[in-house]
């Protein structure tokens, strides 16, 4: 079951832009927490748990790397743990740090969710009428990764058959993969060209094209945009007027629990969850009616 | 397999000397520094550091505001001189003999003594505006060196004031 996916495009759009927007904006640990744990959970969804454990180790390097660099060159904090060469390194850089590592992290995970929900095509459908040129790059470029990828996999298994791996010496093998990856790299600059050659050849990015895409826009589709769309307007006021602030120098800001903070957080909460909840409400209905059956 | 063993031999030499290089010491070991008793025959230097205009111009956060104390940092109070002390060797002394937080950046160590002074007490370069920052003043007037650079005398009065306008409202 995938309910999410069939959402209308423009209304995914609209949800993705603004739960990007407020896990980027917003300095509200919690609410960073949120977006970072709805994010991981949506993933793990996509994915079936397998490519999320893959790429955990990822995620924990770049947080430690994140959180052990801000203390390094950031000396502002009213708490210093010890002196590095008559430099204080204070508890408040090094969770500053976190929160920073926090934030890339929700953020590359949603990207990561908006790429396996919003396909090329639905790019294609949202701005083919504003700008076909602007669809066509937009789609090329979110193709690119996923192509690079399947040819350094070919490209690898061709060099593995001409025996090039066949060294003990990790030191090689790591220079190898590299000239690997330069010679996909070279093989898809030549591709790019000869693609858009091809693509204008077939009509791409004349405005007179039409795509076709059979969607209409159904209540569920208005729902998800007007949750969007309210939580993503609330949480901005919130933060206009301070209930979301939070400083970290020169000591921590206090976190208070007041009927603001809740509303924003439960706002936010839903928000984060929505596609999760989506999905769970509508496999909990399958199961409901296979049982009926 | 040698060529691992070299590879992994070379790092690890590096972060041996990096972390040789750098010096650890906890809080109490950085501040456990005594000023010099005032004697009859040893050089004077009176010292304040004072950001009252930040306080009031409106532009610091709260928990900043907090920490700043009315923008009296530190009251004018006489200190020893040690022999050929610069502004900002002064500065790093008292400051870590009154436990005031204070970051710089720049090697003052080098032939050009190129320090600068980016933050005390929380309060860093920029806060107040695009020309705020920290200035110092010898005897109420600006120099025209750094205070790396700046060699003070007996009886000199030094004032770290914080300017909001590129220290344009000090001049006189």
């Amino acid at each position: 079951m995938n309910r999410f996916l069939k959402t209308h495009p423009v209304s995914m759009l609209v949800y993705f832009i603004s739960v990007i927007g407020i896990s980027m904006v917003c300095k509200s640990p919690i609410i960073q927490l949120i977006s970072l744990f709805g994010a991981a959970s949506y993933a793990v969804w996509l994915t079936k748990g397998r490519e999320f454990l893959s790429q955990l180790a990822f995620f924990v390097t770049l947080f430690l790397l994140i959180s052990v660099t801000n203390p390094l060159f950031v000396h502002n904090g009213k708490t210093p743990l010890f002196f590095m060469n008559g430099n204080p390194v204070t508890l408040e850089a090094v969770i500053c740090g976190m929160s920073i590592a926090v934030v890339i992290i929700s953020v590359i995970l949603w990207f990561s969710c908006m790429t396996r929900v919003m396909t090329s095509d639905k790019f294609y459908f949202i701005f083919s009428r504003i700008s076909p040129k602007l669809a066509l790059v937009f789609s090329m470029a979110l193709n690119f990764i996923p192509k690079l990828k399947k040819s350094y996999k070919d490209t690898e298994k061709a060099h593995k058959t001409l025996g090039i791996y066949s060294t003990d010496s990790r030191v090689d093998r790591l220079k190898l993969k590299l000239k690997t990856m330069s010679s996909v790299v070279s093989q898809s600059a030549e591709n790019s060209i000869e693609t858009s050659a091809s693509m204008n050849a077939r009509g791409y990015g004349d405005k007179k094209r039409t795509s076709c895409f059979v969607k209409k826009f159904t209540a569920f589709d208005f729902f998800v945009m007007v949750i969007s769309l309210a939580v993503f307007t609330a949480e901005i006021i919130f933060m206009l007027n301070k209930t979301l602030a939070f400083e970290f120098y020169p000591t921590f800001s206090k976190i208070t629990i007041e009927i603001n903070g809740v509303i924003a957080y439960s706002g936010c909460f839903v928000l984060c969850f929505l596609p999760v909840i989506i999905e769970i409400t509508e496999s909990l209905k399958w199961k409901y009616f296979v049982s009926k059956i | 397999m040698k060529k691992d063993l070299l590879v992994v031999f070379f790092v690890v030499l590096a972060v041996a000397v990096l972390i040789m290089g750098t010096e650890f010491q906890s809080v109490e070991e950085y501040y456990l520094t005594h000023a010099d008793e005032i004697t009859e025959d040893s050089d004077t230097v009176y010292f304040s550091i004072n950001c009252e205009n930040a306080v009031s111009s409106g532009k610091l956060s709260e928990s900043q505001l907090k920490e700043l104390n009315n923008g009296e940092i530190l009251k004018e109070k006489e200190y020893v001189l040690l022999d050929g002390e610069s502004v900002f060797d002064m500065l790093k002394r008292v400051c870590r003999f009154e436990k005031i937080h204070m970051e710089y950046q720049g090697a003052d160590k080098n032939i050009y003594n190129s320090a600068y002074v980016q933050g005390i007490n929380y309060l860093y370069e920029f806060d107040c505006g695009e020309t705020s920052g920290w200035i110092f003043l010898v005897n109420g007037k600006q120099t025209d060196t750094s205070c790396g650079k700046y060699k003070l005398q007996d009886g000199d009065k030094v004032e770290w004031v914080y300017s909001l306008d590129a220290g344009k409202e000090f001049l006189k």
